[in-house]
């Protein structure tokens, strides 16, 4: 393995593995609780890798008051990621299901080679824009409320783009903030669809009614998906962000 | 005597080790809120060029330091992405 590389597959493994299933079965070294108002962990992982893990909220320590509504940012998180996966943009780390300490959450791969874009000056001038074009679309098609500065990491030497932070706030608000990463591709003039990615929107409006079965009875998370895929649809239609 | 409010504002470096960068303090007296930290820090400089949004209330527009209490509060749902992570509003007795 290269210095540096992470959740590589151990040599002692025969069996095929990939970063969900180290996330999901490995063995762990410390879990370390963020100082902080949110209930979140550093989670390093024997031998290899880190991830920051989010318990499921309970009643009582859900700032947000999502808990009460039905849906929880644990779900929205792992829909954040299916979306992506889906679509094949890797712009979402890894999330999956996991239970730590007793308590049931998200494990999601901690991105060592980025920088939050608002602790960066310039990462208008060294994002990739196929990148950016990409991550437009996700928040286009998510209907992205929060996509501010501190909510995305950028790699300053390939510009490569990670999208974190997928909660109430970003997923499940008609009207708050809106997106930067959106702005700045208009800004840049990168908002049509080419047939690449219009395959890829194609996919993810074929995968809608396995989403919803997956989403069992919780009907605010149907109503996510049924917005999107209406959203995706529409971006078929008219090949562009508009 | 008086009370202090205050916040503290944490990022994690690359190593996924998290360190302070700021402590945000709001007197009682002063109406304002002062930055203990780096003002040369890029997400310090950020927010005292372009404010926060309020996501308490959702109310347009952005809150400012001289907001006081109602920029303060805001600040654990700007910083809550593990990344950037900030307090609640935490508050102690302080001499004058």
């Amino acid at each position: 393995m290269s210095e540096g590389q992470k959740f590589e597959i151990p040599p002692k493994s025969n069996e095929p593995q990939n970063i969900e299933s180290v996330l999901e079965n490995w063995e762990i070294s410390s879990v370390n609780k963020l100082k902080g108002h949110l209930p979140i962990s550093v989670v390093r992982i024997k031998d290899d890798g880190v991830a920051l893990f989010r318990p499921e909220a309970t009643v009582g320590n859900n700032p947000y008051g999502n808990f009460e509504r039905g849906i929880h940012r644990i779900q929205l998180e792992l829909l954040a990621y299916k979306i992506d996966k889906i679509l094949g943009f890797n712009l979402v780390p890894e999330v999956v299901l996991r239970q730590i300490n007793n308590q049931n959450g998200i494990m999601q791969r901690f991105v060592d080679d980025a920088t939050v874009a608002c602790d960066m000056l310039d990462w208008e001038e060294c994002v990739d824009h196929a990148e950016l074009l990409k991550a437009a679309i996700f928040d286009h098609l998510i209907n992205a409320q929060d996509r501010a500065q501190r909510n995305f990491l950028v790699n300053p030497g390939t510009g490569k783009i990670w999208l974190v932070d997928h909660d109430q706030f970003m997923m499940n608000k008609e009207s708050l903030f809106g997106s930067r990463i959106i702005e700045e591709a208009k800004q840049k003039n990168l908002i049509e669809l080419s047939e690449e990615l219009a395959v890829s929107v194609g996919q993810l409006i074929d995968s809608i009614e396995t989403l919803l079965a997956e989403a069992n009875d919780n009907t605010e998370l149907k109503i996510i998906l049924k917005k999107i895929e209406v959203r995706a649809k529409a971006l078929l239609e008219q090949k562009r962000i508009v | 005597m008086m009370l202090l409010y205050f916040v503290e504002l944490f990022e994690l470096d690359h190593d996924a080790n998290q360190k302070k960068i700021a402590t945000f303090r709001l007197t009682e007296e002063s109406g304002t809120v002062e930055i203990d930290g780096d003002h040369e820090h890029s997400i310090i400089k950020g927010i005292q060029w372009e404010g926060i949004f309020d996501y308490k209330y959702a109310r347009p527009g952005k809150l400012h330091l001289y907001d006081g209490m109602k920029f303060l509060e805001n600040l654990k749902y700007h910083f809550r992405s593990g990344y950037l992570l900030a307090t609640d509003v935490e508050k102690k007795i302080v001499d004058n």
